[in-house]
């Protein structure tokens, strides 16, 4: 019998090691071995966290009664039909929904740090950096979701066909391609290598011939910059490549790439190469010293600051 | 200098270097495996877990050691999966060429029924833990956020944010073994 301290230890587990050292999960270990109950706990928990991939990255619908508590008994019937009536209404909030609803939708999320490489029936492939997820539709060979994070999309060009990528806001498509796409809360980036991508097809309908990307923070209008058609993706080969770039877009690639908490502060754009090679700590130092700025250790990452005076 | 930073000296991100990093921590990977449950089958794992890991590599890997013991834990965490679901795991998973895999072994419609059902029941149990703790959830779980960087952006305690993480993990485990009971 599982005790509730069990529990609790094996959720503190699950927690700690999204973001583990090496020494968290030689203590993982040894918590295992203490208790040989420690592994259903752990068990229990690790399902429960890998089930909750599927949920919805933004949270569903506020008006749910409140009388639908977790620590109430097994839902009856009638309760789960309210809960099939408060997903509707998350179908109506979240346009990704819908598909789910339709039941060929399935994401491929990737950890930071990891990088994964998904090959499509039509021979397209999709190169997903750490810390990603793209969703796909069996419904819909030609269409991909960028939930969040980095993906370098090498598309089969079909004229009849065309591929999409859906990028929240904004949807590319592309015309015989080779393109990144970086999707984080505030910013959409696309860069073009190979070929052309029409950025809105619906709407704005620019096109990104090689050597053109797209910059577009949510609710501002989009912004074409210039890049070196050799550096799109060149994250995959170790290398990040930038024109301009502000350091919270040089942090949320540092995290996603390192696998580690990264935060830059300061504002300055910054043009430049950083080459991924040695240590966490030998790569962000090189970058503190680009940026100009001062590294420090931040908890469980690493935080870039301006001027001389302590860490905050 | 732990085992984790000589490692790393020896030069990771090359498959080279990823299998010295593995050959160092092996009788560690060996024994997490075994605590893990692996049990006869360790070694077996142990083997099948390095050339997932090394056939994965499609870009420079910055934490080597934390990513073999992801790639172990997940193996375990697939076969208990497809133990439980009494199936035999869909071999064909893999691609043809090493690294690239496949989008994915088709379930068949009444998983998939049964997986959009519970789903949605699952979202329900978060959104019932309240605003707060649903949104701490999904930062962490969905959205990547560390715990630092939620407490700084909620301007919350990192003890507090662990909290309503504790609180929504032991929802979501409650409402599986409900499910499983039923």
């Amino acid at each position: 019998m599982l005790t509730r301290r069990q529990d609790d230890e094996a959720i503190g587990w699950v927690i700690r090691l999204k973001h583990g050292s090496a020494e968290d999960w030689e203590a993982f270990t040894a918590w295992l071995e203490a208790d040989p109950a420690n592994l259903a706990a752990y068990e229990a928990a690790e399902l429960a966290d890998a089930d909750a991939g599927m949920l919805s990255p933004a949270a569903a619908v506020p008006e749910i009664p409140q009388d639908v508590s977790a620590e109430r008994a097994a839902p009856r019937l009638p309760r789960r039909m309210l809960f099939g009536t408060a997903v509707a209404a998350g179908i109506a909030l979240f346009g990704a929904w819908i598909s789910i609803d339709a039941g060929d939708v399935y994401s491929i999320e990737t950890r930071p740090g990891e990088s994964r490489t998904i090959a499509l029936d039509d021979g397209s492939r999709i190169e997903i950096n750490g810390a990603s997820r793209v969703t796909l539709d069996r419904d819909r060979p030609r269409y991909a979701a960028l939930d969040r994070g980095e993906a370098l999309f090498r598309i089969v060009h079909d004229e009849t066909r065309p591929f999409e990528v859906d990028a929240g806001e904004s949807v590319l498509r592309d015309l015989g391609t080779v393109f990144n796409v970086v999707r984080s809360d505030r910013v959409l980036e696309v860069a073009v290598s190979e070929g052309a991508v029409l950025f809105e097809p619906e709407g704005e309908k620019k096109i990104l011939q090689p050597g053109m990307a797209i910059s577009k923070a949510a609710g501002e209008p989009a912004r074409v910059t210039r890049v070196a058609p050799d550096a799109v993706g060149a994250w995959r080969d170790g290398r990040l490549v930038y024109a301009g770039a502000d350091a919270s877009r040089i942090a949320a690639d540092l995290s996603r790439n390192l696998g580690v908490p990264v935060t830059v502060a300061g504002s300055r754009p910054f043009s430049g190469v950083i080459v991924l090679d040695g240590s966490d700590q030998e790569v962000l130092g090189r970058t503190a010293a680009l940026l100009g700025l001062r590294l420090a250790r931040q908890g469980e990452g690493w935080t870039m600051q301006t001027g001389t005076g302590a860490p905050r | 200098m732990g085992a984790a930073e000589r490692a790393r000296d020896t030069g990771e991100g090359s498959p080279s270097g990823l299998e010295q990093v593995y050959l160092v921590h092996r009788e560690a990977l060996l024994r997490f495996l075994r605590a893990r449950g692996a049990g006869d089958d360790a070694e077996d794992l142990l083997q099948e877990m390095w050339i997932k890991a090394s056939a994965g590599v499609s870009g420079p890997i910055r934490d080597p050691v934390p990513y073999l013991y992801r790639t172990a834990s997940n193996l375990m965490l697939d076969r208990r999966r497809a133990g439980l679901r009494q199936a035999k795991r869909d071999t064909e998973w893999a691609g043809v060429e090493p690294g690239v895999e496949r989008p994915d072994d088709r379930p068949n419609a009444e998983q998939q029924a049964v997986a959009r059902s519970e789903l949605a029941q699952a979202e329900a149990v978060l959104t019932g833990l309240g605003e707060r703790t649903d949104a701490i959830f999904r930062r962490f779980r969905l959205r990547g956020q560390n715990q630092r960087e939620i407490a700084a952006d909620l301007g919350i305690s990192l003890s507090a944010v662990e909290k309503h993480l504790q609180k929504a993990y032991r929802a979501l485990i409650d409402y599986r073994r409900r499910r499983d009971a039923d």
